[in-house]
């Protein structure tokens, strides 16, 4: 080793990046001089010191799932609306489907006279049809 | 230790089966308005087919004419009645159909007496029996 990594404020035309790489270099001899038990409790140590920090990272999915399904449930409910809408603004004429008459249920309530079809719901028109 | 919150979870877990239940829904029927609240477009849908059937035939005007004059006395009760009766004649042939409507105008001319007779008289024919019949007393058109 050259005189200028023992001491590296002393040499004048020292740069800063050789300064830096000698800084680094003593970082990495004094942790290879300790023992591998020092290591390993340095290491845990240091893992407990991030663990919070861990923990609200791991926190984010988790709230970023809830804004997820949030925004699902409001374009789920915009499209049901916008359907509902839809089914509104252009009703279905159930009155004039019905059965196998194509005239449909309207015109078939005018085609007979009504009290024919007030007389097959009686109890008479019921006893011929039961037969 | 980093066990996060069940709570975002649980939110998401719920908002998830509210969407579920959203989607799985039909889209709800807005109830239409009263005939009087109709857009004259939608009240031209509805009587599409009345407005046809009456231009079809000019000889059934007359009929259809009565026959809603007729509607309108009737209470609300027996156009209920009506209604349940339209239905058994919609489930029946053509051949069916005359016969009922050969019977119901030999029918209301007679007392209930004489209606008895002529259901066990009716109960009592053939099929072919009761073509020749239905054939002899066909109802004149209302």
């Amino acid at each position: 080793m050259n005189d200028d990594r023992q001491h590296p404020r002393r040499g004048s035309a020292l740069s800063d990046g050789d300064f830096e790489r000698a800084l680094r270099a003593r970082h990495r001899e004094a942790i290879d001089s300790l023992s591998p038990r020092v290591q390993a409790q340095l290491q845990q140590r240091l893992r407990a010191l991030r663990a919070p920090a861990t923990g609200i990272r791991r926190r984010h999915p988790a709230w970023g799932l809830a804004a997820a399904c949030s925004l699902a449930v409001v374009f789920a409910f915009g499209i049901h609306r916008r359907l509902a809408d839809k089914n509104t603004s252009v009703p279905v004429p159930t009155v004039a489907v019905s059965g196998n008459n194509d005239s449909g249920e309207l015109v078939a309530t005018l085609d007979e006279a009504p009290d024919l079809y007030l007389w097959l719901a009686s109890d008479d028109a019921n006893k011929i049809l039961s037969e | 230790m980093n066990r996060s919150s069940p709570i975002p979870i649980a939110t998401a877990f719920a908002l998830v089966l509210a969407a579920g239940a959203v989607l799985a829904s039909p889209p709800a029927q807005t109830a239409l308005p009263a005939w009087e609240q109709l857009t004259p477009a939608q009240r031209e849908l509805v009587i599409a087919p009345l407005r046809d059937r009456w231009n079809a035939d000019p000889q059934m005007r007359a009929r259809l004419f009565q026959h809603a004059q007729r509607w309108q006395q009737l209470t609300p009760e027996q156009r209920a009645r009506m209604r349940h009766g339209l239905g058994k004649w919609e489930h029946m042939d053509p051949q069916q159909r005359e016969a009922m409507r050969t019977l119901f105008h030999k029918m209301r001319d007679l007392t209930p007496g004489q209606r008895a007779t002529l259901r066990e008289q009716w109960r009592a024919m053939t099929p072919q029996q009761r073509r020749d019949w239905v054939e002899a007393n066909r109802a004149p058109a209302d």
